[in-house]
């Protein structure tokens, strides 16, 4: 199965060696509750047989004898029957945004580049997990749906997927993500991978709408440091990569006013993402990949 | 504009680079792809004005700041409309240094615009009206001279000056160029054109106003002040009378250009000698407005009068008599003249000359050789008798009777008569005397007043008598008797003299004498002249009272030229006719523009500092 992880994508390798190594034995556990069909590392909402202790509850008639605690009948004299948690697999969405905007910078790796080594990875980790894992391309639109699935050969799929990606078309994230959370019935983990260029309020909307799906939501913000710094030092003619719209700017005279709208609208989705509970991670692209990644795993293990 | 380094305009073209780079820019623009340029849109909107004010001040500032850098390196001087170059070799400079150059501002004018002519020559010569003789030359003399210059108190035309630059100009052509208020009276009629270069720098005006004192009489113990307003409009000056310890202020109404007379009277405590100033209030003319005065008003003067009847010295003594404070007439025989000591007396009158015999003649002479003076009433003489410079011509009797025809009332005998007075005075006979100056000319052109003045002798060619003229009945026979005498006894004691005059005074004794003057004090020395010593005295620039002593005192007063508080200008048509080019002070008001370009040049890189500082200052975060 890891053969087909060297597969490679623009000349760069989706996977290195290296890092599915240091991937072993790290765990990606959902922070909520989440629905299914296997046992395994995550809380299910239905409690039943399984490892982890929930609660005690008095005895009702019909329950099984074998589950009262006898111990707390010798201290109490009352019948309390053990209810464990029960821990499932988890269904979890990689989103990945693969409009022209991704495509950046021109030279070098692109920002779909960077969300694809982060796609990979995750769909790595989560698959070792018994996780399904599926993933969800798209620009204006849902460009691909690929259902999860905690097959190997399906990870294969997944990698193959993200491999042929090709950026291109204009971005729409708020009815994308809107479309796709009405689509995904039962709750899970929901993983989304953008540069989130599109009206912040609606994008957060969309967001919250996943929320109201009782899914588990988890943001990528990517950016380039050019996006945040605009950090050209000559007059340049800028064209929108999605629309072609072309502008003149002396970097210069506006760059600290961009600047501070760019983290504005960084800060603007850091704190609607904590208000909706959103797990909320900006990435920025001159960071090395397995560092920021290994970064974000090691902060989201200590919250556990 | 003129430059003085035009090579540094080369660079001038600098002054394209920012113009070129913003160009450049444009067109070099990188193209490059953007994720989204949402934001980029909305700050540009709102940063739009003043980004494009910010760009297109900044390329000015600097497009300007680098064409101003090697203008200001050139030294441009906005120069006058002299046809001279800047840096020209060669140039004659005249300043008018008459007192009228000191009205308003003048003066600094023409200190600026000589300056100015003296900084664009490499070889400046200067002449100054007062002293044509001496040449100044050397820029670094003559910026020297200008700074310690200041306007004179004496009134020179410009004709010696320009007669000099003439004289300068066949040696060496060169441009000459006058500094002038043009007053009329200092404009020669035909103003010479040294090599038709003249140019002339008008600080004159039609429109001034100036009121001055022109001149100060005395007549029995009143005096009277004489006050011009040379302006166009009515004034109203306060005159001020100053004596030691006597001061007396009057306030005359004067009309335009007329003139009014102040009449003081002075105190008799003080009424033998008067030294003092009077003042004007002042104008923007300062030196007329104020004259100084000396008088000699001897308490009683004994004047002989020699008869050969008593009729004939009746009327003379009878007119005298009448002011006992000046006069004592003795009638005397004109027998006695040869025993009488002459020298005691300053003054005699001989009432019929025809009476006199050889040796009173050469008497007479020795007397008036040895600073005597005489009223010689000569009805009839015998020629070749008379040693002086007159010749009779005999007896001239008339029918009926025969009245002046001319009076020269310029003279101070007969100063303040009025030609009326004398022209109804009927003459039954007289004598025919030619030679000297006459005073009086009768309808025939006979005189009837002749003055010697090497001989401090006026000769009457009548005698005082009702039988030879009704004269002695006339209003205008005591004044003129008076007159005559006063200026008999105080003419060779001139007390008044003009600023610049050389003053000769006769004195007694051979011995130095010590000189105080406004301008300090020094030792003079008395010098042969004639029959007495005379004193000789250069220094009279300065206006005020100069005396001289060793025992015996002289005192004078030394004023300007009174005419020369006229500021009216000379008309210019001929001057222009005359192929002269005249400018006014303030088109040559002009300057090198160096220090204003830099400043200017300081100002813009400021500028332009400031705007990239508040800009910095706008991106710096405020800490909180």
């Amino acid at each position: 199965m890891l053969v087909n992880c060297y597969m490679r994508s623009s000349g760069i390798p989706l996977l290195r060696p290296e890092l599915i190594a240091r991937l072993k034995g790290i765990d990606f556990k959902a922070r909520l509750v989440v629905e299914g069909f296997l046992s395994g590392l995550h809380r299910s909402p239905y409690k039943g047989f399984s490892v982890e202790f929930a609660e005690y509850r008095q005895y009702m008639p019909g329950d099984e004898l074998k589950r009262i605690d006898w111990r707390v009948y010798g201290r109490t004299g009352r019948f309390f029957v053990r209810e464990y948690e029960e821990e499932t697999n988890l269904r979890a969405y990689l989103v990945l945004d693969a409009s022209a905007s991704m495509d950046y910078p021109a030279a070098g790796y692109t920002k779909l580049d960077y969300g694809r080594w982060l796609a990979a990875s995750l769909a790595l980790l989560l698959n070792r997990q018994k996780d399904s894992t599926g993933l969800v391309t798209f620009s204006a639109k849902i460009d691909r749906y690929i259902p999860p699935r905690a097959t190997g050969a399906h990870l294969r799929v997944l990698f193959r997927e993200l491999e042929n990606l090709k950026p291109g078309g204009e971005t729409d994230i708020s009815t994308t993500l809107h479309e796709l959370a009405e689509r995904i019935r039962r709750r899970g983990l929901v993983i989304l991978i953008s540069d989130l260029w599109d009206d912040a309020t609606a994008v957060v909307a969309a967001l919250r709408h996943f929320r109201a799906r009782k899914h588990e939501l988890l943001v990528f913000h990517l950016f380039h440091p050019d996006e945040a710094t605009l950090g050209f030092t000559n007059p340049v003619l800028l064209r929108d990569l999605e629309t072609g719209q072309e502008i003149t700017v002396d970097p210069r005279q506006i760059q600290y006013q961009y600047q501070n709208r760019f983290n504005r609208r960084c800060e603007y989705f850091r704190r609607a993402c904590a208000e909706a509970r959103v797990d909320y991670q900006s990435l920025s692209t001159a960071t090395p990949f397995e560092e920021a990644l290994f970064t974000y795993l090691e902060r989201r293990r200590r919250l556990h | 504009m003129q430059f003085l380094y035009p090579s540094f305009l080369l660079l001038l073209p600098l002054g394209l680079i920012p113009v070129l780079i913003h160009i450049f820019t444009r067109l070099r623009l990188q193209r490059r792809g953007f994720p989204s340029l949402v934001l980029l849109e909305s700050v540009r909107r709102e940063r739009w004005s003043w980004v494009r004010l910010r760009e297109i001040l900044l390329l000015v500032l600097r497009t300007l700041f680098l064409l101003l850098i090697p203008l200001a390196l050139s030294r441009p001087r906005l120069e006058s409309r002299l046809p001279f170059r800047l840096g020209s070799d060669r140039m004659l400079l005249i300043l008018d240094h008459s007192y009228s150059m000191a009205y308003g501002s003048r003066w600094q004018l023409a200190l600026e615009a000589a300056r100015r002519i003296i900084h664009s020559s490499s070889r400046p010569m200067l002449i100054l009206s007062s002293h044509p003789d001496t040449v100044f030359s050397g820029r670094h003399t003559l910026l020297t001279l200008l700074d310690t210059l200041s306007a004179s108190t004496i009134s020179p035309t410009l004709q010696p000056a320009l007669t000099r630059a003439a004289e300068l100009y066949r040696q060496t052509p060169m441009p000459v160029i006058i500094i002038t208020d043009l007053q009329a009276r200092a404009v020669p009629e035909n103003i010479p054109v040294p090599g038709g270069q003249l140019q002339i720098i008008n600080l004159g005006s039609n429109r001034f106003d100036n009121a001055g004192i022109t001149g100060i009489t005395y007549d029995r113990r009143r005096l009277r002040v004489r006050i011009f307003n040379y302006g166009g409009t009515p004034v109203i000056r306060t005159v001020r009378l100053k004596l030691e310890g006597y001061q007396e202020e009057k306030v005359v109404n004067i009309s335009a250009r007329s003139a009014v007379f102040a009449e003081f009277s002075l105190p008799p405590d003080l009424r033998h000698h008067y030294s003092g100033i009077v003042e004007l209030s002042s104008d923007s003319l300062l030196v007329d407005d104020r004259r100084f005065f000396t008088l000699e008003t001897p308490s009683r003067v004994s004047v002989p009068i020699f008869v050969s009847s008593e009729n004939q010295g009746k009327y003379l003594r009878l007119a005298l008599v009448t002011d006992t404070l000046q006069f004592l007439p003795l009638l005397l025989n004109i027998s006695e003249l040869r025993r009488t000591d002459l020298t005691r007396y300053q003054a005699i009158i001989i009432a019929d000359a025809s009476a006199l015999r050889p040796a009173d003649w050469e008497r007479l002479d020795f007397y008036l050789n040895s600073g005597g003076s005489a009223l010689l009433c000569a009805p009839s003489l015998t020629n070749g008798n008379i040693p002086l410079p007159i010749r009779y011509e005999g007896p001239v009797s008339h029918l009926g009777f025969i009245t002046p025809a001319e009076v020269d009332t310029t003279h101070p005998v007969l100063s303040g008569l009025r030609t009326v007075d004398l022209n109804a005075v009927r003459v039954y006979y007289h004598s025919r005397i030619t030679g000297g100056r006459t005073l009086i000319r009768l309808a025939n052109q006979d005189p009837l007043v002749i003055e010697l003045p090497g001989k401090n002798l006026i000769i009457w060619t009548f005698t005082p008598v009702p039988e030879a003229s009704d004269l002695v009945y006339r209003a205008a026979f005591v004044p003129l008797l008076y007159q005559t005498l006063k200026y008999l006894t105080g003419i060779n004691r001139r007390n008044e003299w003009q600023t610049g005059d050389t003053v000769v005074l006769t004195v007694d004794t051979a011995e130095p004498f010590r000189l105080l003057m406004p301008a300090g004090e020094k030792t003079v020395f008395s010098e042969a002249g004639g029959i007495k010593p005379v004193v000789k005295i250069t220094d009279t620039r300065l206006p005020g009272i100069y005396r001289l002593e060793n025992g015996q005192h002289y005192e004078f007063a030394v004023n300007p030229l009174p005419e020369e508080g006229d500021l009216t200008p000379a008309p210019l048509e001929p001057l222009i006719r005359n192929r002269i080019k005249i400018y006014p002070p303030r088109l040559y008001a002009a300057s090198e523009l160096t220090g204003p370009l830099l400043y200017f040049a300081g100002l813009l890189l400021a500028l332009e500092l400031l705007l990239l500082g508040l800009e910095s200052y706008r991106k710096t975060p405020v800490r909180r």
